[in-house]
């Protein structure tokens, strides 16, 4: 294991307890250079228990949707772009946004939170590819928000 | 670009914007707009009579491509933001005035091309309308049409730029620095900022002596006016100019600046074929050192001390006249031409050790700045001091606020103001 992957694990697992085999899966996503869309979901959707720990990315992204998550026609299996990784963490621990995110939720308004909020930092374009290393340290900043706002 | 198809175009893009507000990512193209409004109350101090309110109602919409930058292949990306301003303030018989001021704010193409520099060098070329500065921040800070080259190497970067100052709207430009200028600053029927061309280049070391950065350029500018009235001039300089910044300890952060300056001031002289005297050359210094010292946890807390010089005509020195007066952030603005200004600011951020909290934004700030003329101890130097309070705040990253409150004292103290400004901003 990378030690990057391995610190952002123990400090999400540190904030929210993760199963053993979620954990597993997370390392094993947070490993990947560029992450896809069902990764991008199982992490968001994992890191909110929504899903079980052997959850498939296809229900990650259904019980994403349930909580009113519209997909945008992406692929499972396709790169996942940065505002919408930071839709679905926004979805997942239903973060309030500005007033924009309220009256039109989606991956526009939730970059600009994100960039608002400083949980995105050292820049970086809507269209970017994601990283592992980076979804999780989002993710961590993410997991700290949830945290301090109880 | 007339106004009429100004007005076009911008009608259209705000129209695109709001077409494009429910839609999620669009590919690398980005579409938005900002709102911003300022009202200003200025009240005479000691009779509490003459109000003086005036506002400030700003709406942009803007259009920009961000793709993937790649760090081998050529990138090329723009940015598209015009806006209209009313302008609403009130005469001396009680009666509102309006204005609407139309500008394309932003017009830039960027181009990014790892190849065309040596291994490891990144090279960087823009060409439209954007904001340009020098790194001294005594000189020049404004937007201009024209190009700029960045070379950016490992260890420092070279910036080589040039634009003209003469289609940007004048309501929205901070070029002045002749009694032309002036005069058409307040003359209505004249939109457009003062013609110049202007061309730098300067040198950025960022760790020069180890975690100290190391600027040095020059910047020219002349001016390219061509008529002239009886009290008018005209004024070519040249300026020289290095600064150096970086952490001082732990906790403290300063710039410091210099730059001198090199001017052919031409006054107006009918008598003469081109309508000017003969040049009169003339040098100019100035000069600026800013410390900040961040303190509490997550450094909510920040004192900054600033003092700024430009010299007067004088024995052996004659007035340092900037392209663009020095940005001091007050109420009322301090000229960079023969004057010595020291400002003091302390600003504390509550709740900024609290992650997520919506109060987090929240700043409070007192400020007190006093100027004078460049030599302060000779007779009736003196400028006006400034002292003032701001509240700060953005709930939401798209909402937010500042109430500023604030009183002049000029050299004639009969003349002294509370100044009253509160500003809102959103963005779509």
């Amino acid at each position: 294991m990378k030690t990057g992957v391995f610190v952002l694990l123990l400090g999400i697992a540190a904030v929210f307890s993760l199963p053993a085999q979620t954990a597993e899966i997370i390392e094993t996503i947070g490993n990947e250079s560029e992450i896809s869309v069902g990764s991008a979901a199982y992490i968001a959707a994992a890191s909110s228990n929504l899903i079980e720990p052997d959850a498939s990315p296809r229900q990650a992204l259904d019980a994403l949707a349930d909580r009113g998550y519209r997909a945008g026609g992406d692929a499972e299996d396709e790169s996942v772009r940065l505002d919408r990784f930071a839709y679905m963490l926004m979805v997942a621990h239903d973060l309030p946004g500005g007033v924009m995110y309220s009256l039109f939720p989606g991956p526009r308004y939730a970059f600009r939170e994100f960039e608002f909020e400083r949980i995105l930092r050292g820049g970086g374009n809507p269209g970017d590819p994601l990283s592992g290393t980076r979804a999780l340290r989002l993710t961590g900043r993410v997991l700290s928000i949830v945290e301090a706002r109880g | 670009m007339k106004y009429t198809h100004f007005k076009a175009v911008f009608a259209a893009l705000t129209v695109a914007t709001l077409l494009f507000f429910p839609f999620g990512e669009l590919s690398a193209l980005d579409v938005g707009s900002n709102m911003n409004s300022r009202s200003v109350v200025r009240v005479d101090d000691t009779s509490f009579e003459n109000l003086d309110p005036s506002l400030r109602n700003t709406v942009s919409a803007w259009v920009r491509h961000r793709p993937v930058v790649s760090s081998s292949e050529p990138t090329g990306r723009f940015l598209f933001e015009s806006s209209v301003t009313n302008l609403l303030d009130m005469n001396d018989a009680d009666e509102w005035e309006s204005q609407f001021v139309f500008d394309v704010d932003v017009l830039r193409l960027d181009g990014t091309f790892p190849q065309w520099g040596p291994p490891g060098a990144l090279v960087r070329l823009s060409a439209g309308r954007f904001p340009l500065s020098e790194p001294s921040g005594l000189v020049f800070s404004d937007r201009v049409d024209g190009a700029s080259l960045t070379f950016d190497f490992p260890d420092f970067s070279m910036v080589f730029a040039g634009g003209y100052t003469g289609l940007l709207a004048g309501e929205n430009s901070g070029v002045v620095m002749t009694s032309s200028d002036l005069v058409d600053a307040s003359d209505s029927e004249t939109l457009t900022a003062p013609n110049r061309l202007l061309a730098t280049a300067h040198t950025t070391f960022p760790e020069a002596f180890g975690t100290q950065s190391v600027d040095a350029g020059v910047l020219a500018q002349w001016d390219q006016r061509s008529e002239f009235d009886a009290t008018g001039e005209k004024l070519d300089s040249q300026y020289l100019f290095a600064a150096i910044d970086g952490p001082f300890g732990e906790s403290m952060y300063y710039d410091a600046a210099f730059a001198t300056s090199l001017q052919q001031r031409s006054p107006a002289d009918v008598s003469e074929p081109d309508g000017l005297a003969d040049a009169e050359f003339g040098v100019g210094l100035g000069a600026l050192l800013r410390g900040r010292y961040y303190l509490g946890a997550s450094d909510s807390s920040v004192i900054t001390a600033e003092g700024r010089f430009g010299s007067g005509d004088g024995d052996t020195l004659t007035a340092f006249t900037p392209v663009t007066d020095p940005s001091l952030n007050l109420l009322n603005p301090v000229s960079g031409e023969d004057s010595l200004a020291l400002m003091l600011d302390y600003a504390w951020r509550p709740f900024a050790g609290e992650p997520g909290s919506k109060a987090r934004s929240l700043e409070l700030s007192a400020y007190g700045a006093v100027s004078t003329n460049a030599d302060p101890t000779a007779a009736g130097s003196y400028q006006g001091t400034e002292a003032g309070t701001r509240v700060t705040y953005r709930p939401l990253s798209d909402l937010g606020g500042r109430l500023w409150l604030g009183t002049y004292m000029p050299s004639d103290i009969d003349n002294s103001e509370f100044i009253g400004r509160i500003e809102f901003s959103s963005s779509f």
